[in-house]
């Protein structure tokens, strides 16, 4: 082969493999991914009666049986307006969110108008979404155009959505295709393999087709039961001396529950000290994997989420014996949480207080400080989150009460330098949630309302004049416009 | 559990060091209105070379490759000198140049205060700065009184004379200890590296040693004023330096109407509203929450927190600040509607090391099976780099919230460092920066109690409970007790422990 003919061939092959290219309509994979246009409006963190200016944002959905399209939670949180399009071209269909789940990051929507379902076909979900090695990204861009690029699996980790503490096994991959973001769905073969929900210059991350099969399965189920919380801790036992401490020299299997939770699954079946060896038929080695048929050598935790059973069986060893157990399947529950995770599509609730701003904490909240939010929001609500998001087992639920920021005014001059302070009681009373705070502060014995805060916030101790407060809020809220309390005080 | 960088801390430490710089105005851009004789003052301004030896906290049983540095400093007796802490820490030698001779004198340290950024240094040599008429110390200067600054700014060789404004008299950190307060001359020089301990001065006398700046603003320096140093030189005059009392109460400003009217003050302007007293502190337990303190020795407290002192606003503390330890000192209180008295002597604050950064000391560890042990303090956490993003939340909150959200004296702490990797503990090394919670159900709070708990065990097994996670760390007594030697002699460590 001459060089010059050489050349063309390769430039041939490189723009096969990695160049975006444009497909018609009559593609079948175009004809299974729609292109979604969001409009949403999140409320402030920092003064949750405000919204925020809202904000446009363009993605993908890939059609599925039973008229539905699935796509990431990411791109529809806060939405006030959901349209889609097929073939890049108008009309625009009014779609509405039927489901979403923010903890798997995974949306589903619905369109009423028939005349959209004409000409798309669902593709049909992969069974083997990781062992394809390659997997084809499509995507639909606002100028019409439908681009596909290449990539390859790199491996399966479990992890957790920004959003919540669900884990699931998530796909990692690499690709030449630049400009990603945008809830591209991934086939081969005409099969779907996953949805990207992440990426970080060459490098996706994205949920994989197991998963979504089963999100279209549990949402025809009636009540939607859906996914499963791990509810224990534990630690892997790969170390001599630690297996023969606990008996197990002679095993090849096991790790070791340390803590149980208030939820999730696990939390009632499983102790302390208990040895974990099989969860749903594999057998869990030491480091905490089992080798699953799909996926390889993964955390053992995937299994929780493998399939939609009630229980997922395990076999467990207490007290040197070994026994069959079927644990629960279960999700946190909102009473679960001290510091619950974001919630979208809803205003945090608040307190105004003489001026000062009351919020139970929240993820959210931490999160309004950016991705780094771990370093860069106030450090002690940060080491709260890390160190007691979720309830003690046996305590009653309770919330993280705090002061988000003193709004100035003659009632509360001297404590202005009051921000982030975490509120321990009113008026003598504990306060775990605002609705204690509320009640706390209806009637103190005595003229003052008295609010401690927790020590190293700045000041210990906030002191109102009970009597003026009714007058004081209202000028308050008047002053920065705040809509009118829940309650008839605040 | 978070990963920690290899190096040790000292990069970014004297990193810091290197900010510790102080002020220098091009000589000759101002004309002073000082008529004193330059050339007297000029005589008393040394230069000082130091080799430095920093401990190495990451690996606590050596010390960092000596480096060099160069400061100022001035002399206030015969062969006697003042000088900044930060010049002289970790010293392993000291050499002191006068203006204009290169001739080398050795010095030692006579005292050294880190938490006041002052050391004194002796030159033993009979021949040094003969002639030389020692510096004098003044008063606090006034606000945009001019003051000129004298010492060695870039090493160089030969003395720098600038002259800048007072701008601000306030308290300020000391960022040699990272931990301390105290009063400071803010002033609107040029900061050049080599200045540290030199004098400024104002009518012919010392006013302060220059001694930090801010990185992050251009021409602001700061300098240490003279009750200071004077309570510095006061406090060394038995023999030893021994640093600062403390109040030992956290206190809140008293501004709010309905806060005065709760207390039943009566007077609108003084008092601040005590939130904590810490245990074993001076004020504890005389002292309560929720008492005002009005004045202290018969200096009335606005109800900001200061005090009127040589014109300017000051933080109460400052009254504290000029007595030494043990002094008496005197609180006027407002509790229970009632005004009364209280006096006691002064205590440093519980525990206040563990918060500095450490100098002129081998830092405390105990190696066992190859895992390292070390207190949880300020040093081992600048370890990390930027601690805050770096390591894990409960060390953090362990160091910097649990005392004060006590009301317990705190314990102390330890902390499973790093693991010097060996068969019997390879799958522990993802374990390291955890909090060491118990040593076969026994707590630990600190070194001594771990190296006596593993010499008391009788069982077959240690087992350390470690946080975050509820981990735990088990060790075969008679395979850890074989390997340790094995261990340290691989990892070239001479000495397994450093027990305070």
């Amino acid at each position: 082969m001459k060089p010059v003919t050489r050349l063309l061939w390769t430039l041939l092959l490189a723009a096969c493999l990695f160049a975006p290219a444009a497909w018609g309509e009559e593609s079948p994979v175009a004809a299974g991914v729609v292109s979604i246009s969001v409009t949403s409006q999140a409320y402030d963190q920092l003064m949750p009666w405000i919204k925020n200016a809202e904000q446009s944002a363009t993605g993908n959905a890939v059609v599925v049986r039973g008229h539905k399209l699935i796509t990431t939670a990411d791109l529809v949180k806060n939405a006030t307006l959901i349209e889609v399009r097929k073939f890049g071209r108008y009309p625009d269909y009014p779609a509405k969110l039927t489901l979403v789940d923010y903890d798997l990051n995974l949306a589903l929507l619905e369109v009423d108008d028939p005349d959209f379902w004409k000409g798309l076909h669902p593709l049909p979900l992969s069974k083997r979404p990781v062992q394809v090695g390659h997997f084809t990204i499509n995507r639909w861009r606002a100028n019409g155009r439908f681009e596909q690029g290449t990539g390859e699996v790199s491996d399966v980790l479990v992890s957790s959505s920004p959003y919540g503490l669900m884990e699931y096994p998530v796909m990692r991959g690499t690709t030449n295709m630049g400009g990603l973001g945008w809830s591209e769905v991934l086939t081969h073969d005409g099969e779907v393999v996953g949805l990207i929900i992440g990426h970080s210059e060459q490098r996706i991350q994205a949920i994989n087709s197991d998963l979504l099969r089963l999100l279209v399965e549990a949402s025809e189920r009636k009540p939607f039961s859906g996914f499963a919380h791990r509810g224990f801790s534990w630690q892997r036992l790969n170390q001599k001396s630690l297996r023969a401490y606990l008996g197990l020299q002679h095993s090849k299997t096991g790790v070791l529950v340390r803590r149980v939770f208030t939820g999730g699954t696990g939390s009632t079946e499983l102790k302390p000290m208990d040895i974990l060896h099989r969860i749903a038929g594999y057998a869990i080695n030491p480091e905490g994997r089992i080798d699953h048929p799909t996926y390889g050598l993964i955390s053992f935790t995937m299994a929780i989420n493998a399939s939609l059973a009630p229980t997922v069986p395990v076999v467990i060893e207490r007290n040197g014996k070994r026994m069959k157990l079927e644990l629960k399947r279960r999700r946190f529950q909102s009473d679960d949480y001290r510091i619950p995770p974001p919630q979208f599509d809803r205003a945090n609730d608040f307190v105004v207080f003489g001026g000062l701003v009351l919020q139970e904490l929240t993820v959210g909240y931490l999160q309004a400080w950016g991705n780094d939010w771990r370093d860069k929001a106030p450090p002690r609500l940060v080491i709260e989150y890390a160190m007691h998001s979720l309830r003690d087992p046996g305590s009653p639920p309770e919330r993280v009460v705090f002061i988000s920021r003193v709004l100035p005014d003659q009632a509360n001059v001297g404590y202005e330098d009051v921000t982030n302070a975490i509120v321990l009681s009113a008026d003598g009373k504990p306060i775990h949630s605002l609705n204690a705070f509320r009640e706390a502060t209806r009637d103190p014995k005595g003229p003052y309302d008295e609010i401690d805060l927790l020590p190293g916030s700045g000041r210990g101790k906030l002191i109102f004049d009970h009597a003026e407060l009714d007058a004081i809020n209202e000028r308050v809220r008047s002053r920065y416009g705040i809509p009118p309390a829940r309650t008839p005080r605040y | 559990m978070s990963s920690r960088a290899r190096s040790s801390h000292r990069p970014l430490r004297w990193g810091t060091a290197l900010a510790l710089v102080c002020l220098l105005l091009p000589a000759g851009l101002a004309h002073a209105q000082d008529t004193t004789d330059d050339t007297q003052i000029e005589a008393a301004v040394v230069s000082i070379e130091v080799t430095q030896q920093h401990a190495d906290w990451y690996s606590p049983w050596q010390g960092t490759r000596p480096e060099s540095i160069e400061g100022s400093g001035f002399i206030i007796g015969p062969g006697r000198i003042i000088t900044n802490a930060h010049v002289v820490s970790d010293a392993r030698q000291i050499i002191v140049r006068l203006s204009g001779d290169n001739q080398p004198y050795f010095a030692t340290i006579e005292f050294v205060g880190h938490d006041t950024d002052l050391a004194t240094l002796h030159v033993k040599d009979p021949d040094f700065a003969k002639g030389v008429k020692p510096l004098e110390l003044g008063g606090i200067p006034s606000l945009r009184s001019r003051v000129r600054t004298y010492g060695y700014p870039a090493g160089g060789e030969k003395i720098s004379r600038t002259e800048g404004v007072v701008s601000r008299v306030q308290f300020i950190t000391y960022l040699h200890t990272g931990a301390d307060s105290h009063l400071a001359v803010q002033t609107d020089s040029a900061i050049n590296p080599g200045n540290s301990g030199g004098p400024v001065i104002q009518d012919g006398k010392v006013i302060g040693v220059a001694f930090q700046t801010v990185t992050r603003l251009s021409n602001v320096g700061y300098f240490i004023p003279t009750p200071v140093i004077k309570r510095y030189l006061a406090d060394v005059k038995d023999g030893s330096y021994d640093g600062y009392g403390d109040l030992g109460v956290v206190t809140g400003n008293l501004i709010n109407p309905a806060y005065r009217q709760f207390l039943g003050m009566p007077d609108k302007r003084l008092g601040v509203v005590v939130d904590k007293v810490f245990p074993r502190s001076s004020a504890d337990p005389l002292i309560h929450a929720d008492d005002v303190i009005l004045a202290v020795d018969g200096v009335p407290v606005l109800s900001d927190g200061t005090i009127h002192y040589y014109g300017y606003s000051l933080s109460y503390q400052q009254v504290v600040e000029q007595k030494q330890l043990g002094d008496n000192v005197k609180v006027t209180l407002w509790r229970h509607g009632k005004q009364m008295d209280v006096d006691f002597p002064l205590k440093r604050f519980p525990d206040a090391n563990r918060m500095r950064e450490q100098f002129d000391e081998r830092p405390p560890y105990f190696i066992y099976a190859g895992l390292v042990f070390m207190n949880l303090n300020r040093e081992y956490l600048d370890t990390f780099g930027n601690f805050w993003a770096n390591a894990d939340k409960p060390l953090l909150y362990e160091h910097f919230f649990a005392s004060m959200e006590s009301d317990q004296p705190y314990p102390g702490a330890v902390v499973l460092s790093r693991v010097l990797p060996a068969s019997l503990n390879s799958a522990y090394t993802g374990m390291v920066n955890t909090l060491v919670k118990s040593l076969n159900g026994v707590p630990i709070h600190t070194l001594r109690d771990l190296e006596t708990g593993l010499r008391a065990s009788k069982g077959g097994y240690h087992v350390l409970e470690l946080e975050p996670g509820d981990v735990l760390l088990v060790l075969s007594k008679s395979a850890a007790d074989a390997a340790n030697p094995v261990i340290l002699k691989r990892y070239g460590i001479t000495k397994d422990r450093n027990l305070p």
